[in-house]
């Protein structure tokens, strides 16, 4: 049964920031005065946000919390506390698009997690906005899209991901999230930077899903496209450059018009 | 999609004839409606629809090979999430006909939904022919429908709050509005309005039920003045909203543009640069947000 959390508006929400960001101890709590609740849904009850500030705060234990953490420290935690934060939160795609419900789990339910993972000098991770941004639940999408394929998950950086699902063509589809981070992840080529080619092929992708509808392909076919273009990515990043991609040129295609006596070029459309 | 040109040829839409969707409820089919508003907020959506393309039209406006794998696809788009799914996309029948039946999983749509149904090619035909749709998934046909699972923003979301307790309101203002100025959000899920506790007399005008005239007042003052200042907002966004001829339904920037997109000269004001222009801006905003509706009509 889906459960419906706390909300926590962002005017409150920043108050409490601007509190921890001032020198005030972050605290966690189950509740807040100024917090708010959806008028439909059942409510989860406090043991069950208590289980999961305990599971989450072990979590990051075994990370180095509460000492600073190292950039790999960052990484294990954010990949372990995603499958944690997915099993503790059984709630609706509709509840986590809620961006006051993600502010209360950063500024009342796991403060000092927020503090620890990010600090206070971006407000992003505390009050909700982009939900790709937001501490707790970019973790809860990324459990989400990638669902069993958590090995994938574990092989790509907070960066690789961002640039996979801030684009919403491609990250508002599991999906294609998926066959395309394995695809990037399993890309061995190592004559181009990283960096450059997941631009490069994220562009070709956006290009590519303006016209391919990406749900009528198989998990297969998708791969291979993927596949395929981090291909042609890299050959132009390697300066190796592409074939032509019509390699019978324009006269034959004016012959078949012809021969059809159909017309040809742009299509009105609704 | 929809409005862009495909780099490939594509059939006339009437090559498609898409009968409109039918839901299920109480095991009895229904047409669906523009609004489902009694959706329970969790239960799965049932649909059927038959579709039927005329494949000979098809194959001759697209210069397909009679071979070519056709495969009849549906996907959807929840406003609350912004996620899409889709069930698995199906060969069309030699005849060109298909029965469409989809399980919409309850847990995971909201908001405004928008069913696409797309004709797309299965497998590179192999002719080799700039201008002949190869890649799978080439989309050759769409359809949509859209049907509004939760109601709109006329008021948006309100709470109440004791306005004492938080740094940063007032605690002698009687309403605040958040807001979000990211356009691609969520209106529904990043809008709120806040009404102050302390304000009693207008916490009972906003519940719902019967409303005396002091309380009609009161709620026509607060809708222009909720109005007003998304008005504001949308002026001062504008160049960034009017950035995009159109913003997905039910985010920010559809709300913002959908204030802009009216002939109204009104709404081409500047804002003021000096201070003495802004109670000549303020009248101005004031008289637009009225003539736009909102507020108490002038008798």
């Amino acid at each position: 049964m889906t459960l419906v959390w706390p909300r926590i508006p962002q005017t409150v929400a920043s108050a409490v920031l601007e509190a921890i960001a001032g020198g005030a101890r972050p605290a966690p709590a189950v509740a807040h005065a100024g917090q708010t609740w959806p008028p439909v849904g059942n409510r989860v009850e406090p043991d069950r946000m208590r289980s999961l500030l305990d599971g989450m705060t072990r979590c990051a234990g075994e990370c180095g919390h509460p000492a600073a953490s190292s950039p790999a420290q960052r990484v294990a935690f954010d990949r372990a506390a995603a499958r944690i934060i997915r099993e503790h939160m059984d709630i609706t795609w509709a509840e986590a698009g809620a961006v006051d419900m993600w502010s209360f789990t950063s500024v009342v339910l796991m403060p000092t997690l927020t503090f620890w993972r990010f600090g206070v000098d971006n407000k992003e991770r505390w009050v909700a906005s982009d939900l790709t941004r937001h501490t707790w639940a970019r973790l809860w999408w990324h459990a989400e899209s990638f669902g069993d394929d958590v090995d994938v998950l574990a092989m790509l950086g907070e960066s690789e991901l961002n640039q996979i699902l801030e684009r919403r063509s491609i990250g508002g589809n599991a999906n294609i999230v998926r066959a395309f981070s394995r695809s990037l992840a399993e890309f061995d080529r190592h004559d181009v930077a990283r960096r450059e080619l997941i631009r490069d092929v994220t562009k070709r992708l956006l290009r590519r899903l303006a016209y391919v509808d990406a749900s009528s392909l198989s998990m297969e076919q998708m791969t291979v496209m993927c596949r395929s273009l981090l291909d042609d990515s890299a050959a132009a990043l390697s300066g190796s450059g592409l074939g032509s991609p019509f390699p019978h040129g324009t006269a034959a295609l004016s012959a078949a018009v012809a021969a059809r006596g159909s017309r040809s070029g742009r299509r009105k459309r609704g | 999609m929809r409005t862009d040109a495909k780099p490939y040829l594509v059939p006339l839409l009437e090559v498609m004839h898409h009968r409109p969707w039918s839901y299920l409820a109480d095991d009895e089919w229904t047409s669906l409606p523009d609004e489902l508003l009694s959706w329970d907020g969790h239960s799965d959506i049932h649909l059927r629809a038959p579709v039927s393309v005329d494949l000979p039209q098809l194959r001759d406006q697209t210069l397909l090979p009679f071979s070519s794998v056709l495969l009849v696809g549906v996907h959807w788009r929840s406003s609350s999430s912004g996620m899409v799914e889709s069930a698995p996309a199906v060969p069309l029948a030699p005849s060109g006909d298909a029965f469409l039946e989809v399980r919409l999983p309850g847990d995971r749509i909201g908001g405004s939904l928008e069913v696409v149904t797309t004709v797309t090619l299965g497998a590179d035909p192999g002719t080799g022919l700039p201008g002949v749709a190869h890649q799978p998934g080439s989309v050759l046909l769409e359809s949509a429908q859209k049907v509004l699972l939760e109601p709109p923003a006329a008021m948006f979301p309100v709470h109440d709050l004791d306005f004492a307790a938080v740094p940063g309101l007032d605690d002698h203002a009687s309403w605040h509005l958040e807001m979000s100025t990211e356009l691609a959000s969520p209106f529904l899920g990043t809008c709120r309005l806040l009404i102050n506790r302390r304000d009693q007399e207008l916490l009972a005008a906003v519940r719902r039920g019967r409303r005396d005239p002091r309380q009609e007042a009161l709620l026509d003052d607060l809708t222009h003045g909720v109005a007003q200042v998304m008005l504001e907002m949308a002026i001062r966004l504008r160049e960034t909203v009017l950035e995009r001829e159109r913003w997905p339904e039910g985010t920010v920037g559809e709300v913002l543009c959908g204030y802009l997109a009216t002939s109204d000269e009104r709404l081409q004001m500047a804002l003021p640069d000096e201070v003495d222009g802004v109670p000549a801006f303020r009248t101005r905003l004031a008289g637009a947000t009225r003539a736009l509706g909102h507020g108490r009509p002038l008798s």
